[in-house]
């Protein structure tokens, strides 16, 4: 007792657990004591008197735990139950449980499309593990070594260049310690991971808005297992990026939130989306709602932040030349990447993305996509998650501009910049299309709070018309859009040039195809999008349980992968 | 089944326990569920980038034993900032 509290917490009451723990490590140091003295005694060196002193040791043992057991004054309160009762819990638990399996077996393995390959790539190259190379058909390419040190394993000029090519580092960076930890399978276990904290985090933040347990479930439900993001089946950042922005948004709500702890996540999630900076407004005006010391906080988030952000401008410096370089626009990356003339009233620019109006004259759409993207992103939505569902987004940011303007405020500031930067961006893909979950955080909570207001007897009556009335307007609204008609971006086939007709190989989402667009097909996207369905859209899949049991045995053993390079199937001419 | 409970306490020791040890140092009102998903969610975010970062100033891969000195490391900072907020208490 060298550094005593002086006797002010004594008799202060204490957890059930924590005086049972106390007891069990009070047993446990005199066992330890006893089993060195046994081994001490029977193979070191003998003691002349063992006997006695077991019989001592015994006797001092047993008279302090009666001393400690006779102790009176000491004040035992049950430990912090669960927010909910043990049912709820087990109920959680088991949505949880399911969510993880559906999760583990529906995942398709790493590397099976674009930007899978290219986070399981840097990521087995950061664990200085060899990866074999091949083309569509098998055929083996590269002869090359891996210098065995970071950062040089990334880039190989033997092999395919930069391992991460145009993707952020930071979802490899994630994925490699359970690489490391459980072989190939670590990527698939990683996956089902990400899943069940999307779940428990829309859970907890809900919970900690709303305080309503069956709505905070039905918010983890929609979060995790709504048809969208049950149809991506691969390693994707955007999932990362979901999971990561729930945690951000649950320290940000919190009562006083830390600017330390936010910025070494919001730091993390930079270096997996740098499209993050766009939430920095939403972060700095939370904090400076919330924090009793703002100044001191929000200084604290930017040297968080630059702790966890340093290793991927470090990365961008060595690979780009240029810290501050999206991997996107780096010249240097091999294949075919034009550039093409954009302009925002005065303002010319070239770029080698293809942006929509107001960046180019006229709107149009990406080929093999029925509509552009500022209306692909909520149809596609309305469409997962049904009209109904979709409605209480707008029911329920009424509700928060009413009640909680700074909330309010708060996640508009979160969603609008970033929806009105996708919104503009075409040569679009059904993998750019999951960009869809940056913007699900703030969704959700304004779906949670569409649903509060049906919990109350107040409100009931008007959320409830409100619903039915703005479900009308978007059931309208979307039967409508089936009659329109948007133009092809010609630039895409510029850029693909394999797209056109009489080519062998275009590129396009995560599937690699060898025809133009297809009129049928689109159609088909079309009157998925614009069926207005009331309910949330139910994918049917089938998962042959047995054949996914032995891949992840398998998995779990396999330490090396054969990678298609898919980078030379889309870029080269 | 001994391998997998093995590298499920690795798991637990590097993913759980550096987040758990940050909330505890960083955050003071966090009840128990909250607390444990918290540190998971922290853990694995954090624990990789830092992995990353110390092995690109070491000069060498991120292997299995860097990845226990970081979680270990991480731990250490926490258990000090602890160890010195909190003083000891006794019943007297």
């Amino acid at each position: 007792m060298g550094r005593c509290c002086d006797g002010k917490d004594a008799y202060k009451p204490i957890t059930k657990t924590r005086y049972l723990l106390g007891l069990l490590i009070f047993r446990l140091m005199h066992l330890q004591a006893r089993l060195f003295m046994f081994f001490r005694h029977t193979f070191i060196k003998k003691y002349p008197d063992y006997n006695a002193l077991s019989r001592f040791h015994r006797t001092y043992f047993n008279d302090t735990l009666k001393e400690i057991k006779e102790q009176k004054g000491l004040i035992l309160k049950d430990s912090p139950s669960l927010p909910v009762n043990k049912f709820k819990a087990f109920a959680l638990l088991a949505i949880l449980i399911f969510i993880f399996f559906n999760y583990l077996f529906r995942f398709e393995g790493p590397a099976s499309g674009y930007w899978d390959t290219y986070i399981t790539e840097p990521s087995l190259f950061i664990a200085n593990t060899h990866i074999d190379f091949v083309t569509k058909d098998g055929e083996k390419l590269y002869s090359y070594s891996l210098p065995g040190k970071l950062p040089d394993n990334l880039i190989n000029k033997d092999a395919d260049g930069i391992s991460s090519k145009d993707q952020r580092l930071g979802g490899a960076i994630i994925f490699t310690p359970w690489y490391l930890l459980f072989n190939i399978f670590g990527f698939r276990f990683f996956f089902a991971i990400s899943g069940v904290l999307i779940a428990a985090f829309a859970f907890l933040i809900s919970q900690l808005l709303f305080k309503n347990f069956y709505l905070s479930a039905f918010t983890a439900i929609i979060a995790a297992l709504n048809s969208y993001i049950l149809s991506i089946n691969n390693l994707n950042p955007n999932i990362l990026g979901l999971m990561i922005i729930s945690i951000i948004l649950y320290l940000l709500l919190e009562d006083t939130p830390n600017g330390l702890i936010i910025g070494l996540v919001y730091g993390a999630l930079g270096g997996i989306r740098n499209e993050s900076i766009l939430f920095l407004p939403a972060i700095i005006y939370k904090l400076f709602i919330s924090s009793p010391k703002k100044g001191r906080e929000i200084t604290l988030f930017f040297l968080g932040s630059l702790i966890t952000i340093a290793p991927i401008l470090y990365w961008n410096k060595y690979a780009f030349g240029n810290p501050f370089m999206h991997p996107t626009q780096f010249h240097s990356l091999g294949g075919f990447r034009p550039v093409f003339e954009h302009n925002f009233l005065f303002w010319k620019f070239d770029f080698n993305g293809m942006l929509n109006w107001p960046f180019y004259h006229k709107i149009i759409r990406t080929p093999f996509f029925c509509f552009p993207t500022f209306l692909l992103l909520p149809l596609t939505l309305a469409s997962s998650l049904g009209i109904i569902i979709f409605s209480l987004i707008f029911t329920g940011a009424i509700n928060l501009f009413k009640r909680n303007r700074q909330l309010f405020i708060f996640l508009m500031l979160w969603f609008l910049p970033m929806y009105l930067l996708l919104s503009v961006m075409e040569n679009w893909s059904n993998l750019k299309m999951t960009f869809l979950l940056m913007l699900f955080s703030p969704l959700i909570i304004f779906i949670a709070a569409g649903l509060k207001g049906l919990f109350s007897k107040e409100t009931l009556k008007s959320n409830l018309a409100g619903i039915i009335l703005l479900s009308i307007a978007v059931f309208i609204l979307v039967k409508t859009l089936a009659f329109s008609d948007f133009e092809v971006d010609q630039r895409w086939y510029e850029r693909f040039p394999r797209a056109v007709e009489g080519k062998n190989i275009s590129y396009i989402g995560d599937d690699l195809r060898t025809k133009k667009e297809d009129p049928a097909e689109l159609l088909a996207q079309k009157k998925i999008l614009t069926q207005g369905n009331l309910l949330p859209r139910l994918n049917k899949t089938d998962i042959d349980l047995q054949q996914k049991i032995k891949i992840i045995k398998q998995e779990s053993n396999q330490k090396e992968i054969t990678i298609v390079d898919i980078w030379k199937y889309i870029y080269e001419k | 089944m001994l391998k997998i409970l093995y590298l499920l306490l690795i798991a637990v020791y590097v993913f759980y326990l550096p987040g758990y040890l940050i909330i505890k140092a960083g955050l003071k009102k966090t009840n128990q569920p909250q607390t444990h998903t918290l540190a998971f969610g922290l853990g694995i975010t954090l624990v990789p980038i830092s992995s990353f970062g110390i092995a690109m100033l070491l000069n060498t891969p991120v292997q299995n034993n860097l990845l226990l000195a970081v979680a270990t490391f991480i731990n250490l900072i926490c258990l000090i900032v602890l160890l010195k907020r909190k003083p000891k208490t006794c019943t007297s």
